[in-house]
């Protein structure tokens, strides 16, 4: 395929993909600016390997890239240090909207990264261990964690039963 | 109390405050081409070496009665890349008296060495003096640039403000201009260390270092830079180091005798001649080529 086709292809893809991965990022860097350094750093090796990604895969390619990229920059930049205790819930006020960014915040990369791709991608376990290279029971078990998390910290969120 | 799953309330919380999608596909394009190119500079130089021995023997070129195949098995063309490297050295040495032997490299579309008998399909041209760890100068075309070119001054000024107002470590200086028709980028980045940009083959480096660079948009879809790359801590030191003017680099970018022709369409016969040469060469098979 010509260069030029192939671009334009590519110039396609990102204007259609792009707002929807510029989501999954936000909510693993929450952060809009760095959510969209991301993604243009991600598009950049989407580019290079444009060639050689099958266009039915071409989806969970670029998901892979752009959350490895978001995992990659939270290890360089702001290493976490997770704990086993979680900070007080401040006491909810009556009809006082779900603070969901600050509940995500106390999760995990990983943990966020998992909850991104099945809770607003909609991907099934597999998928997910697929887009993040682990096994299905690691996503399960920090699917979990990221759950119980949650829900210690939003009582008013009464969270389904995920199913596998 | 509402029971709203989980789903809803991440879709409502990432939708609640998302800003408009205003980025462009120009931008990682323009990187992907060059993170490309760089890769396969690399591995083609043995590629080019083959291709360069071919040509010589006659072996891989054999007139077809296409007067632009013909052209190009002769080398007979009026375009001159070449020219690129003479101004370049002409330019830089005046400040640079003792400029070291410089490297040229022409390159098609599919960033694949070109031997000098085709480069009526070169995309790209380039010329680089210096060491691998010290500055470097260069200077370079490109054709196919498509939407950035003259006249899109205010795309170019949009994404220089983008990049100093956000990254302004990694991007401390930007600028646009516009005149006799060319759009003139001056640019300072930042490349290695824990924030700057990844410094690519062949062209990575230890540490830190900064890019001063002048690039011409011009009208019919190419662009010529110049830059010079100085390994430095820090900007200041950077300035006190380069050995280039912006003068300089603003010269051979906007000179009226640099630029590239559109590339002629590579006839099929010499496509299969390069790949067979090139094995893995258009980039439909993966990024690395494989020949020589």
């Amino acid at each position: 395929m010509r260069r030029p086709q192939r671009e334009r292809e590519f110039a396609e893809y990102f204007l259609a993909r792009g707002p929807s991965l510029r989501r999954t990022a936000y909510l693993i860097v929450h952060d809009w600016h760095l959510a969209e350094d991301v993604i243009q750093l991600a598009f950049v090796k989407l580019y290079a390997a444009w060639p050689r990604v099958r266009p039915e895969s071409v989806d969970a390619y670029a998901r892979k890239v752009v959350v490895n990229e978001c995992l990659s920059h939270l290890r360089k930049h702001r290493p976490e240090t997770p704990t086993d205790s979680v900070p007080e819930r401040p006491a909810a006020e009556d009809n006082r909207p779900l603070d969901l960014g600050q509940a995500l915040g106390l999760l995990t990369a990983r943990q966020r990264a998992i909850v991104a791709l099945r809770f607003l991608d909609d991907l099934s376990v597999a998928e997910t261990s697929a887009a993040l290279d682990i096994a299905e029971g690691t996503v399960k078990s920090h699917t979990s964690r990221a759950l119980a998390t949650l829900r210690a910290h939003l009582p008013e969120l009464v969270l389904t039963e995920e199913s596998s | 109390m509402t029971e709203r799953d989980l789903s809803t309330l991440v879709r409502e919380h990432v939708t609640s405050d998302e800003p408009a999608f205003l980025l462009s596909p120009a931008t990682p394009i323009g990187h992907g081409r060059r993170v490309v190119r760089r890769r396969r500079t690399v591995a083609g130089m043995a590629c080019a070496a083959v291709l360069a021995v071919a040509s010589i023997s006659g072996s891989y070129l054999v007139p077809t009665g296409d007067p632009r195949t013909d052209d190009a098995a002769t080398g007979q063309t009026d375009y001159d890349p070449e020219r690129l490297a003479q101004v370049a050295r002409e330019k830089f040495s005046a400040e640079v008296p003792d400029l070291p032997k410089g490297d040229f490299v022409v390159l098609d579309e599919n960033d694949r060495p070109l031997p000098s008998g085709l480069y009526d399909y070169a995309h790209s041209i380039s010329t680089t003096f210096g060491p691998p760890h010290g500055n470097l100068l260069s200077a370079g075309a490109r054709s196919g640039i498509g939407d950035v070119g003259a006249g899109k001054a205010t795309d170019l000024e949009r994404i220089c403000t983008d990049r100093t107002t956000r990254n302004g470590d990694v991007f401390p200086v930007c600028s646009v201009s516009e005149e006799n028709g060319q759009v003139i980028v001056m640019e300072v980045t930042k490349t290695g260390g824990k924030d700057g940009l990844e410094a690519m083959p062949p062209y990575d480096h230890e540490g830190i270092a900064f890019r001063f660079s002048v690039t011409s948009y011009r009208a019919g879809g190419f662009v010529v830079s110049a830059s010079e790359r100085v390994l430095a801590e820090t900007l200041g030191e950077a300035e006190r180091m380069r050995r280039s003017s912006n003068r300089t680099l603003r010269d051979i970018a906007v000179h009226p005798e640099l630029g590239i022709d559109k590339p002629a369409e590579m006839p099929e016969e010499v496509e299969q001649r390069m790949s067979k040469v090139c094995p893995g060469g258009p980039g439909d098979e993966g990024l690395e080529l494989t020949c020589g």
